[in-house]
């Protein structure tokens, strides 16, 4: 008994901080992230959250709706990642029987794009931290960082296709 | 009016010479609250007057080389806040790890994203003539939002 209880508050610690539960705000997050300003909402459903969630506006009540709302974003992003593959490999493959195929390389180059993209985010979210020492800010900085970086990549993505 | 052409070309000796590119407009952008409408404003008016997807490209390259140099003012200005920051965290005793080396992993990952990400850019334009132009247009956006990143971030240290 005394074992499990040491083992749950120290799986409680500030630094293990959960997202929400993303359940009550989903239908509002969808319908702004499908809609036709979803760059004016990011942000908004960790807000909501904090405002609902008992002790929201704790560190780790701000944390775990930040979280959240990047995980829903994130959600987004994967739903969404096979139809730029796609759209990249319909034009890879309508260029390829021009120029020797040497130009179908958007597919590829999306793949290495994205990978990148994630390694930036990760760098720059821990340089955002970082510069909250050891302070429990840093958490808050840290998911903020990552919840924006999610949300603009999904529309950068969305964007690059609508030109066409 | 030959005295006109003179005047215009010595207010822009480091740029082509026959490019209608103005880069006050661009610093008018800096240091500001991020605001992205500035971003692509002087090479649209430079555009507006070449033309065609070469002017395009060069308009372009032309506002990027600006950015650039804002870019890396500024990253220069939060290395050296940040090397002092924990210089004197040290001096107090934190065992904290330096932030310095986590700014400069970030901007690495910043060039080798916007790399990334403008080489997709061009690609979504197969062997079209238009992949040149948006990869140009691609490269100064995003430089253009790092430095506003970054002149943000040290306005908010009060660098």
């Amino acid at each position: 008994m005394t074992r499990v209880l040491a083992l749950l508050l120290a799986l409680a610690a500030p630094a293990a901080a959960q997202p929400a539960d993303p359940a009550p705000y989903r239908a509002a997050f969808d319908a702004c992230a499908a809609g036709e300003a979803p760059r004016d909402c990011i942000g908004d459903t960790a807000q909501v959250c904090m405002e609902a969630e008992e002790g929201g506006y704790t560190t780790l009540g701000m944390t775990g709706c930040t979280m959240m709302e990047q995980g829903l974003w994130d959600e987004v992003l994967n739903a969404e990642w096979p139809g730029h593959r796609a759209a990249a490999q319909a034009q890879d493959e309508a260029e390829r029987p021009y120029f020797d195929g040497q130009f179908s390389k958007a597919d590829e180059r999306l793949l290495a794009a994205q990978r990148a993209w994630i390694a930036f985010r990760d760098a720059d979210c821990s340089a955002a931290g970082a510069s909250w020492g050891s302070g429990s800010m840093r958490h808050i900085e840290y998911a903020g960082c990552s919840l924006h970086h999610t949300a603009e990549r999904v529309l950068d993505l969305r964007a690059l296709w609508a030109r066409n | 009016m030959t005295r006109w052409l003179a005047l215009v070309l010595l207010a822009t000796p480091a740029l082509a010479d026959d490019l209608p590119f103005d880069p006050a407009i661009v610093e008018a952008c800096f240091g500001s609250a991020p605001s992205a409408d500035c971003i692509g404003r002087a090479a649209a008016a430079c555009t507006a007057e070449t033309g065609s997807n070469v002017g395009y490209a060069r308009c372009n390259t032309a506002e990027w080389e600006v950015w650039d140099a804002e870019l890396n003012r500024s990253y220069r200005a939060l290395i050296d806040l940040t090397r002092a920051e924990d210089a004197e965290l040290k001096d107090l005793g934190s065992a904290l790890p330096p932030t310095e080396p986590t700014l400069r992993a970030a901007q690495r990952a910043w060039v080798a994203w916007r790399d990334a990400q403008c080489a997709y850019t061009r690609s979504t334009f197969g062997g079209g003539t238009g992949g040149g132009p948006a990869e140009a247009e691609c490269r100064m956006r995003l430089t253009a939002e790092q430095a506003l990143r970054l002149d943000a971030e040290l306005a908010g240290q009060g660098g």
